[in-house]
Parts: C-alpha cells; structure tokens; sequence
C-alpha cells in the first residue's frame, strides 16, 4: 500500500503556523524598532517600524481569511486549498528571512 | 576604502542592492561605488535597525573628540562594561573604529572612513533625545 505524503500535510494549515510565527517575528521586531524610534527620531526609524507594521498586517491578514473566509466557506477551502503550496512556501520563506532579520537586530 | 560587515551578513546583501540603486541616475561607474552613501546605509542600520543602536550611537560620539578605552567608555556613558565590550566588536568589525594595539586598555579611535563621514554622526547624535 503507497501513502501519498503530500495528501497527508495540511500546507494551509502549515502556512497559518508560519503566519504565526512571523507575528511573533514581527513583534519583536517591532518592538526593538519603536524603542529605537523613541531615542532616534528619523525617516530611518519611522521607515523600519512602518515596513515591520505593514507585514504584520500582511499576516494577520492572512490569519483573518484563514479564520472566517476558509472555515465558513467550503468554495473558498477548495480555492484556497489549490493554491496552498505556494501559501506555505511564501510564509515559510519570509519565517526565515524574518528570523535572520531578528537575529541580526538583537546582537 | 573598503568597508566590510563581517557582524551584519544581510547588511552586505543590502550593500549589493544599495550599491545598484546608488549607481543609478549619478555618474559613477560600476567600480566606483558611492562610498558615502554606502556608508550611510551601515550607519544607520547600526545606529538606527539594532538593539544596542542608540549606544552605539554614543560610543562614536565620544570617539570623535577623544580616544578611549573600554573601561573610559563604560564609565562615561554609565553602562556595563560587557555591554561596552560588545558594543565595541561590532563596531570594529564594521569599520567604524580602531582598536590602537592588541594589549590590555588598548584605546579606540574612528577610522578614516568614519572621520571623513563624522557631519553624519553629529546628524544623528542630534536627532537622538537626551544625548
């Protein structure tokens, strides 16, 4: 008997994982940028928090749909299902870029 | 001069990205980067995009009048010294100081690229609250 492992992962649900782990990402972020922001007043640091605001609004949008557009329409699941690779893709990515990001920021 | 970031690796990709968009719309040839603005760019995100950035900030301001040592800097600015120490790495592996020699109280100084861009520094030692 051969198990298709590919049906087996949930890539939507594995794609809100990481949408959540980037808002943690994204909050940390935030955070040491606002500090910064409060000392050092300039178009740098207002620009560093923006950026950072913009993609935690980005995720949390995806945690919306996932919540209330994906949950409460079957239509919508299956959309959304097709293109779920790239969705896990594209979040795992940014995950990766936003842990170095935070890694470089905290030394 | 050649400026390294040995202590921010994504800053050089940054480099690689800036160093095109900078070559844009001025007359400088794709060997000739612009080194003031390059500069600019690890200022900032040293100064600006890290945790430690405002007291790094402070260090190089103290560094522009005298040349210190670890301990003179802790002291000054009221700060740990481990925190100074570390402080002090990052900013030599970026070029942004100079250690005089390898002994015990060695003193730091700007470098020449940091010296040549210190107008940038006071700009942003000004813009910072309660400096």
């Amino acid at each position: 008997m051969v198990i298709d492992m590919t049906e087996m992962f949930d890539y939507t649900f594995a794609a809100v994982l990481f949408a959540f782990v980037n808002i943690i990402l994204l909050g940390i972020l935030i955070t040491t940028y606002a500090q910064n922001l409060r000392i050092i007043r300039s178009y740098f640091t207002i620009g560093m928090v923006f950026v950072a605001a913009m993609l935690l609004i980005q995720n949390l949008m995806i945690i919306g749909f996932w919540s209330t557009l994906y949950m409460e329409s079957s239509e919508f699941m299956k959309t959304v299902d097709m293109v779920s690779h790239y969705m896990f893709m594209i979040n795992l990515v940014q995950t990766v870029g936003l842990g170095i990001l935070v890694w470089i920021t905290r030394r | 001069m050649h400026l390294t970031v040995a202590s921010i690796p994504s800053t050089s990709f940054l480099f690689s990205v800036s160093s095109i968009i900078c070559s844009f719309g001025n007359d400088s040839s794709p060997g000739n980067f612009n080194e003031s603005r390059r500069f600019k760019l690890i200022l900032w995100s040293i100064v600006g995009a890290t945790r430690g950035g405002p007291n790094r900030a402070r260090i190089l301001n103290l560094l522009i009048t005298d040349s210190l040592n670890s301990h003179q800097i802790a002291k000054k600015l009221n700060l740990d010294h481990k925190t100074i120490r570390h402080h002090l790495k990052i900013l030599t592996k970026n070029e942004l100081i100079i250690k005089s020699s390898e002994s015990y109280g060695a003193t730091y100084t700007l470098t020449d690229i940091m010296k040549q861009n210190v107008e940038l520094l006071k700009e942003i030692v000004t813009k910072m609250n309660g400096n």
